[in-house]
This record gives C-alpha cells, structure tokens and sequence, in this order.
C-alpha cells in the first residue's frame, strides 16, 4: 500500500514539473505610456511577442501576394505613419483600388475598420480582404492558396510559427491571426501633444500648436465632433470604454445629383447598409501622425493638410457644400491666414517621431 | 460473559436512543407543522404586500413626441419638415425620491452605462440593441433607455423624483482616459475644460441638419486640455423635481415639449453659444415646458 502511495505520488510530482518546465507565456506588454488604456483583444488571438514577430515578418513579404509582387507594406509604409503617398492604392494584379490606403495607427483601439463599414469590427475579419478579395484583387490570395502557403513552410518560418502557436506549419488562420496582433502593435501614444495632455508638459507644444489646439476644440471650427476622443477618431474603444455612437459622418464632398449622392463606384456606408441617411458616409480616421499620411479623404482628393483645412473652411466641396445628408458639424469658417498655420502645427504636434523613424520598422523590411 | 454483558447494554442502549428519538421525532413533527403553518401565512401576507407595492429595480426612460413614443429612426414632422433623431443621449445624476419631505438618494448600479452614480441614457441606432449583451469584447451598442438601481425601491409612497441633466463638477472635467464608462466616451466629450455633453440631440432633416449640445460654459483654465479649478461660470447643470404620476416606473423625456418653439435648420444649431435664440427657447423650455414626466 505504502509502495502504491509513493508511485502515485511520484507520478503527480512529474506531472506537476512537467507542466511547470512549460513556461507559461509572459504577458504581452503594450508600448504604452502608464496609465493608458489597454485596446481590447479578441479571446481567441491574445497578443503575444512571438506572434507579433511573426506578423512583422509576414507583414514585409511579398511572398504573400500570389504572384510575389507585393506586401502589405507595398500599401502601407511605415514613413507614412503605414499608409502610402500616392491616391489609390494598387493591387498585385496593378489593378488600381477605389481608395487612399489608410493609416495603421492605433488600430488596435478601433471599433470599426476599412473606410466605411459597420459591420467589420475585428482586425481578422479586416485582414481577410486584402487577402483573399478578387475585385478588386489586393494580395490576391484566392485560387493560389496552397502555393501561398508552402512559401511559408520553410526553415525561415517554421520556427517563428512554432513560437507563435507551438506548430510550425504555416496556415492561413495563423496568418491572419500574427498579421492582426502585429498591426494591433502599432500603437503611437508619444506626441508632443500627449506629454502635453496626458503627462501634464506644459512645454511640450509650442505657441503656435496651443493656439491651433484651441482652435482644433472651438465650436467655430467643430473638428473635434468627429475627431474625437484620444485617438481624434470616434470609432476608438479600450479595456474601459465599450460604448459609442457610430463614427461615419458625410463631409459634403461630393452632390452628384443635388439631393447627396456620391460618385456610383463609392458612396460609403451606404453600399454596407443601403439605408438612405448612410449615403456618403465614411469613418472618420484618427489625426494622428497625419501628417505624414497625405493625401487625405476616402479617394485621397485632397493632396495636403492645408487643402483639408480649406475644404472644411468652405463647409464641403462645389455642390457637395450643399449636400442634405452632410453633417451638421460641417457648416464651414473663416481662419485667418496666421491661425491656419496655428492649426496646421497642432496637427504636426500629433506625430509621434518614435512611432515613425524607419530605423524601427526599416530592419524588418530587410529580412526579405 | 462478557460478550454477552457488552450486548444486553448494546441493546438496552439502543433502545433508550430509539426511545428518545421517537419522543423528539413527534416535537419536531409537531414542530414543523407549526413552522409550516407559520410560513404559509407569512408567505401569504408577503404576496399580497407584494402585489401591492412592487419594488422596482429599474427605471424607464423614454422618448415621446406629442404623447406617443418614439420609435428608432422613426420621422417626426416639426414646422411642416421631416426629421429624424441621429444622435440622441444624455446624463442623469443626483437621482432622488422624496417621500414625506424626506429626501433619499437612490444609488445607482455600476455598468457600461452607469458609474459614480452618473447614468448615459441613448436612443440611437435600435438595430445595435442587440449587441449589448455581450459581456466582453467590443460593443458597439447604441441603445440605452433605463436607469438601474442598486436597490430595488417600492414607489408607492414616493411622491416626488429629483434628478440632475448633467454631471457633477467633481467629475465632469477628469482625464477621460482614466474615467469609468460612461464618463469616458468621446462622442459625448468636449474637453477637460468644458467637460462633457450633458445632452447631445442630433436631428436629420430631408434637407438639413441641426444640434443641440448642451453642456458647462464660461470654464476657464489654460487651455482646451486642463480642467479648470473652479465652478464653470454658467454650469447648466439642469434640475428636475417631478411628482410622480401613475406608478413610478417610467420617466418620460417630451421630445416635442423640449424643441416646442424652435426653428429647426442649419443656422439654429445650439452649442451654447451666448445669445443664440434656439438656446435661449430651449432653455426657457427645460425650466418650464415639462419637458420630463415621471410617470
């Protein structure tokens, strides 16, 4: 009975040294400044280093495109806070999108995606479009699933898979799952407008970015209905935060036919939900680093900064001022020409000069 | 022999336990038919307390227009014009009953929707409803039309509801990004200085648009994203103090009543600008239109 005893307690101590010689993961430690927030996570991808580093990797190769042409990065480049300077973006078949490549800043936060989409609210549903849409085709994945993914078991990635997801094969939900948790990493919190804000530097802006702040939060000028909240987006939530109103807004761009609509090949929401009010509506995306993401709007129609600034000045664009579905918030201003450049600085306060320094992102683009 | 000994006590035991316990079985028995007695009329007396005064856990909040209530994206017709609620939400606070001249502050729960006893009501986008049920992960919820309280209340002699259309100074002007929900969401957020929306009506027209945010103005500090130190100049905090018309369990917000008089279009917006006219009408409205029914 004793000789029963022993082995039984033998065999609970070597279970219990296996399963304490599994280090459990560490948890993953955002690039955030204390006392931020930490953007929600979907339970069934929590964040990890290993995935992270995995996502980065996939993120620069072209290998994931179906002819080898080009990467996420093609699109969205990490000088330009990870959007791109030129209007449309441009798919591996050189077929040419109907949008601006967004920024990828802070979208760990959002709680919408894409440029007008109600419905898509986790980083993996986003993932699969650029992926696997064929119209128009962006990596254009679908049809060559399997040659894609033998790219990618090799001896390269074999073992970022396995410290990723304790197998090394390479799969598409693994993929998806590292791409969306290396894009959820790209979080820019260090502006001088947040050492001013949230750190309390009185001297982290200057003169003339105060004043354009004062501007930016002034009933004259309504910027901050829309770009609202930490992120100068609406559609932003965190551990803390579940709850807001729906962040599309039409902003009088286009009236092609006097009673709102927008051109046939994009009028927004409207496509998603088909409910009249939603013509012309598109997300207001975050401010953040935008300077370095131009050009601006859904169709980048707008080629700088201070096109933007005159356009809402005007209340909208050529007949889309007078577009009946055009927010209330955009109902035009005067700035004088030295408060333009207020403006103009406060939006400069908003780049986060760490978050873009290509040396950080640069290293990775040459693992190629 | 001394087998046999042990046996005789054995049993001679057992048979006093036995005894013993048939004596105590019949108290109990008697014991418990009383008790049972006893609980059915306690039970009784509760239910029919109970159907008198029910105690209520929560409080309706709704939006009529002209003694109906209004449904999500349901046109409404002012001045000859069709409009529609985009955005519609606002914070109650100081929530009270007052029975007897005796005033009680009714705590509220803490949730998405209410923290620090500050509760968001909002009346957007009813096909969201659905969403709020989950617990964890994002929400993108925007339909919200009660109050729940902490401890459930009998109404029945409450005569009086007081409430504040606002938040508290103390925390109204805090780094949002370390506020609870609600007092964290941007879209009802102007600034650290300004604090937040107290109310925000967004209205869709066939042809325009027009809003209303009310909110404290004449806040000074040193700048849009520092809090000021002291009382804003006008807080337009405003109170209500209701007598309770049926039962107690809803709280009617007269849509109607709060815009009666204003002309809707793109130049009347009202974001507390000083000496705009549809402020002035809204604000007259709110101190004496009976703009809320506590029903």
């Amino acid at each position: 009975m004793l000789s029963r005893s022993v082995k039984y307690i033998g065999f609970v101590v070597a279970i219990a040294a296996i399963v304490a010689c599994k280090p459990a993961p560490d948890p993953y430690k955002w690039p955030i400044p204390i006392g931020f927030p930490e953007p929600i996570v979907p339970a069934d991808n929590p964040m990890s280093e290993a995935k992270v580093a995995l996502g980065r990797a996939l993120f620069f190769d072209v290998n994931l495109s179906f002819n080898q042409s080009v990467s996420c990065a093609s699109c969205h480049q990490p000088e330009f806070a990870f959007a791109q300077n030129s209007q449309f973006a441009m798919g591996a078949t050189q077929q040419v999108l109907r949008r601006n490549s967004q920024a990828l800043v802070n979208i760990a936060y959002n709680s919408n995606l894409t440029w007008a989409h109600s419905g898509i609210n986790t980083i993996e549903q986003q993932i699969l479009i650029p992926m696997f849409a064929e119209d128009p085709v962006e990596l254009g994945i679908t049809g060559h699933e399997k040659e894609v993914l033998n790219r990618f078991n090799n001896a390269r990635y074999r073992p970022l898979f396995e410290q990723a997801f304790d197998e090394s094969e390479a799969n598409f939900e693994r993929i998806v799952f590292a791409l969306a948790s290396y894009v959820r990493s790209l979080v820019s919190l260090n502006s001088p407008f947040d050492r001013y804000a949230y750190l309390a530097q009185d001297d982290a802006m200057s003169e003339s970015a105060l004043r354009g702040m004062e501007l930016f939060f002034s009933e004259r000028l309504e910027c901050f209905h829309c770009h609202g909240g930490f992120n100068f987006t609406q559609s932003s939530q965190h551990e803390n935060q579940r709850l807001d109103l729906r962040p599309f807004h039409n902003t009088g761009l286009y009236n092609e036919d006097g009673v709102g609509a927008f051109p046939l090949h994009d009028q927004g929401l409207y496509e998603v939900t088909h409910k009249a009010q939603d013509m012309g509506r598109f997300r207001a995306p975050t401010l953040r680093n935008v300077q370095y993401s131009a050009p601006y709007m859904h169709d980048g129609s707008l080629a700088t900064l201070a096109d933007v600034i005159d356009f809402y000045a005007a209340g909208g664009r050529a007949a889309g001022i007078n577009n009946p579905l055009k927010s209330p918030f955009i109902q035009g201003f005067t700035l004088q020409a030295e408060e333009k450049q207020d403006l103009l600085a406060f939006l400069a306060s908003l780049s986060d000069d760490a978050f873009l320094s290509t040396e950080n992102q640069g290293k990775d683009r040459k693992l190629e | 022999m001394p087998l046999l000994h042990k046996r005789i006590i054995t049993v001679i035991t057992q048979k006093m336990i036995n005894d013993r316990l048939t004596t105590r079985c019949r108290f109990l028995h008697q014991a418990m038919q009383n008790t049972l007695v006893l609980v059915f009329i306690l039970l009784s007396s509760a239910c029919s307390k109970l159907q008198d005064k029910p105690a209520l856990s929560e409080i309706k909040v709704e939006v009529f227009f002209q003694q109906a209530p209004i449904r999500c994206e349901q046109i409404v017709s002012l001045d000859e014009q069709n409009w529609r609620i985009n955005q519609l939400a606002f914070f109650i606070s100081e929530l009270n009953v007052s029975q007897n001249g005796v005033q009680q502050a009714l705590p509220l729960t803490t949730n998405d929707w209410q923290s620090n006893d500050v509760a968001l009501l909002q009346y957007t986008d009813c096909a969201e409803q659905a969403s709020q049920t989950e617990q964890s992960g994002p929400l993108i919820s925007a339909y919200h039309a009660s109050l729940q309280l902490a401890e459930p209340i009998d109404f029945s002699e409450v005569m009086q509801l007081q409430f504040t259309l606002g938040i508290p100074f103390e925390l109204n002007h805090l780094n949002p990004l370390s506020q609870a929900s609600p007092l964290n969401i941007p879209s009802m957020f102007w600034s650290w200085r300004a604090g937040h929306k107290f109310m925000r009506l967004d209205m869709l027209g066939d042809e325009q648009s027009w809003v209303f945010h009310l909110g404290s103005t004449e806040c000074y500090a040193d700048s849009a994203m520092r809090a000021p130190t002291m009382q804003c100049g006008q807080p337009n905090r405003l109170t209500f103090d209701l007598p309770k018309q049926q039962q107690g369990e809803t709280l009617i917000l007269h849509l109607d009543r709060l815009l009666s008089g204003v002309a809707l279009n793109n130049k009347t917006a009202c974001l507390m600008q000083p000496d705009q006219e549809s402020c002035v009408q809204i604000m007259k409205n709110m101190a004496d239109n009976q703009v809320f029914e506590w029903q």
